[in-house]
């Protein structure tokens, strides 16, 4: 397998992608944070970036099936080739991202704490006592993290996999589904099985650990299902062909 | 064991309704310049993207072997196929330079050396993003990679799109010469039928999914022929051809004809040698189709 | 010899009567080596195939042979053939042409005669 050449064009891609992901969301982060800060100290306020690095990922894995796919069957990669490299690449791209995060959370809380002349707890404030209470450590949190990006890397490298595959039929399906999925949240006892099963997946009583444990669970089955939908995909621009 | 580049045996896909490949069969030498000329629509690019691995066939449709084994999933063929097509997929901010280092690696016969020469030779600017490249730029990577990656099997899908006078012979004499030197298969799809015609050992033309004829080059072209001059020594001169189309013109008549054997000139009627590219529009007329078949030119 | 081809004759043929023209002229000795296949395929930017087919039919008339391994060669006599070949084709077309055209033209026997023995 090519895998060397394939993990260079996904890194090449991923770069320009990361740079201005990053260059827009790390001025936003700072100045949101400084501002919440002065305003009212004892907010947790750290919650709102890690959305937004979670959005990359996502986003970045669903145009890998599609966009580098194609090209890199246009010249001669195999399908097992490409799937191979893209999920081996979600890891140091998920470990970037983590660790990216943590210097802007860093960054951000020790901007906002000097500007307002309050004492800055690190992350215990915002994340110790919502998710898990060894979340103070930065090698944890680096590993919930992580596992957290592994986690909707696959899950949008899956839906990435199904829109490159069957591109209409699966806007339907994400369409409808989410109009449902919504319309059912207002139904109370679905309302609370949602929210059970979102606080087991990203919150733990005992130890952050667990969470990783369970982020990387999902995000295998995810994985694996992806296989057999790259295996079938074209190089060419839509299903129904050109010529 | 039959040594072809390429065999392909009942091949047909559909799109909905319409067959854009229709049960075609063919065998291609290895080690020759294949020219496939067709028209827009016939079926050229789809059979190239089947060829290569890009596309699939109709379920149970098609048995496609490239140096004797299936392509789809098979590392080591795809790794000899080099398919240039006329629009590349790469993602618009990459630098040419970013694309090559990529693509470099992707092809164990890829030569450095030839493709620092070829930059220069094409004038290709490796420091520019791939969305700033003009069509004839983006033509001119295209056959950067095309020839750099030597791969035993190198197919060019219009390469001369929007390439200038200039570049465009550069590329005909640069591949004849490389050819010479590292001799593999190739496969080039053209509209520039006269203008590239010299480089084909054969010529491939597909019409309406179906392959029509494959033969040598310069012997397909040296039976054409146009006769003119006065009717009767015209009709005369034509006999034992098989005539393809017929215009009067003042009292004089000029018929196109196709025939094995070389026509002399005679009294009152004039030979004159007939371009690939007018054979070629002849061969794909419909309304002589059957004819042609009985006369054993075309399948 | 002839460098440039034109689309008036197949290139086989064009690449044959280049070098039988060099030939003629002198410019390649009998017993002298002509270019090879790929020398002329890469000179004329020509499928080395095609060119291969006119250098055969050259070796068909054996006005060139191919030493194994070293490359071909004008026969020796090849100059004399190519003339007698040029001779009759002269006869039959070129001739002949001169005096369809002059029968055309109304220009009578005797007329053409003088003409050519001026300008001979």
């Amino acid at each position: 397998m090519r895998i060397k050449p394939l993990m260079k064009y996904n890194l090449i891609t991923a770069r320009f992608a990361v740079i201005v992901f990053y260059s827009c969301f790390m001025v936003g982060t700072v100045i949101s944070n400084v501002t919440i800060a002065a305003t009212s100290p004892s907010t947790p306020h750290n919650t709102v970036s890690i959305v937004g690095f979670l959005f990359f990922v996502v986003v970045y894995n669903l145009t890998a099936p599609q966009k580098s796919s194609r090209m890199l069957i246009a010249r001669s990669a195999s399908r097992k080739e490409i799937f191979v490299s893209q999920i081996l690449f979600m890891l140091p791209l998920s470990a970037f991202m983590a660790v990216l995060q943590i210097i802007t959370l860093y960054a951000a809380g020790l901007l906002g704490s000097t500007l307002s002349r309050t004492e800055w707890t690190g992350l215990r404030f915002d994340l110790q006592t919502a998710i898990a209470p060894d979340m103070d450590n930065v090698l944890v949190f680096f590993a919930v993290s992580f596992s957290v990006f592994v986690c909707f890397s696959a899950i949008g490298y899956f839906v990435g996999a199904c829109i490159s595959r069957w591109k209409w039929i699966t806007y339907s399906v994400l369409i409808v589904g989410s109009l449902v999925f919504f319309s059912c949240l207002l139904i109370p006892d679905f309302f609370t099985a949602v929210w059970e099963a979102i606080k087991f997946m990203l919150f733990d009583d005992d130890t952050a650990w667990f969470i990783v444990l369970k982020q990387l669970a999902l995000a295998v089955p995810f994985v694996l299902a992806a296989f057999p939908i790259i295996r079938r995909i074209t190089a060419v621009s839509s299903s129904t062909g050109s010529n | 064991m039959n040594n072809y580049a390429i065999e392909i045996k009942g091949l047909t896909k559909t799109y909905g309704s319409h067959k854009a490949i229709d049960n075609m069969s063919l065998s291609l030498e290895p080690n020759k310049i294949y020219g496939l000329l067709g028209r827009n629509g016939a079926g050229k690019t789809t059979l190239l993207n089947i060829l290569t691995g890009r596309l699939f066939a109709d379920a149970g449709k098609g048995n496609v072997k490239v140096f004797g084994s299936p392509v789809y999933e098979n590392v080591d063929i795809l790794k000899q196929i080099c398919y240039v097509e006329e629009k590349g997929f790469y993602s618009g901010v990459l630098k040419v330079s970013d694309i090559l280092s990529v693509v470099r690696g992707l092809y164990p016969t890829w030569d450095m050396e030839y493709e620092k020469r070829l930059l220069l030779l094409f004038e290709l600017d490796t420091r520019k993003q791939y969305r700033q490249l003009s069509r004839g730029m983006e033509s001119s990577l295209g056959l950067v990679i095309g020839l750099a990656s030597r791969a035993p099997l190198t197919i060019f899908d219009e390469p001369s799109l929007g390439l200038d006078a200039v570049i465009r012979e550069r590329f005909y004499s640069e591949i004849i010469e490389d050819f010479t030197e590292n001799p593999r298969t190739v496969i080039i799809s053209t509209h520039l039928i006269d203008e590239v015609n010299s480089l084909f050992e054969e010529v491939v033309i597909v019409n309406d999914g179906k392959l029509l004829l494959k033969a040598d080059c310069a012997e397909l072209k040296s039976k054409g022929f146009y006769l003119s001059g006065r009717e009767e020594a015209v009709r005369k001169a034509a006999e034992g051809a098989v005539v393809l189309s017929e215009e009067r013109f003042g009292g004089s008549l000029t018929l196109s004809v196709y025939s094995e054997k070389e026509i002399a000139p005679t009294e009152g009627a004039e030979v004159q040698p007939m371009s690939l590219q007018k054979l070629f529009v002849e061969l794909i007329n419909p309304m002589i189709h059957e004819q042609l078949v009985k006369g054993g030119i075309v399948k | 010899m002839k460098a440039i081809l034109d689309g008036s004759k197949s290139i086989f043929i064009q690449i044959c009567e280049a070098v039988e023209d060099g030939i003629l002229t002198g410019e390649i000795g009998e017993e002298q080596p002509v270019p090879s296949t790929n020398q002329f395929a890469k000179h004329f930017s020509i499928n080395p195939a095609t060119a291969a087919k006119g250098v055969n039919l050259l070796v068909d008339e054996g006005i060139i042979y191919k030493k194994r391994g070293i490359g071909m060669f004008v026969a020796a006599g090849a100059r004399e053939k190519i003339r007698r070949k040029r001779k009759q084709a002269f006869i039959r077309d070129k001739l002949n042409e001169l005096l369809s055209e002059a029968e055309k033209l109304d220009i009578s026997k005797a007329e053409i005669i003088e003409i050519i023995e001026r300008e001979m």
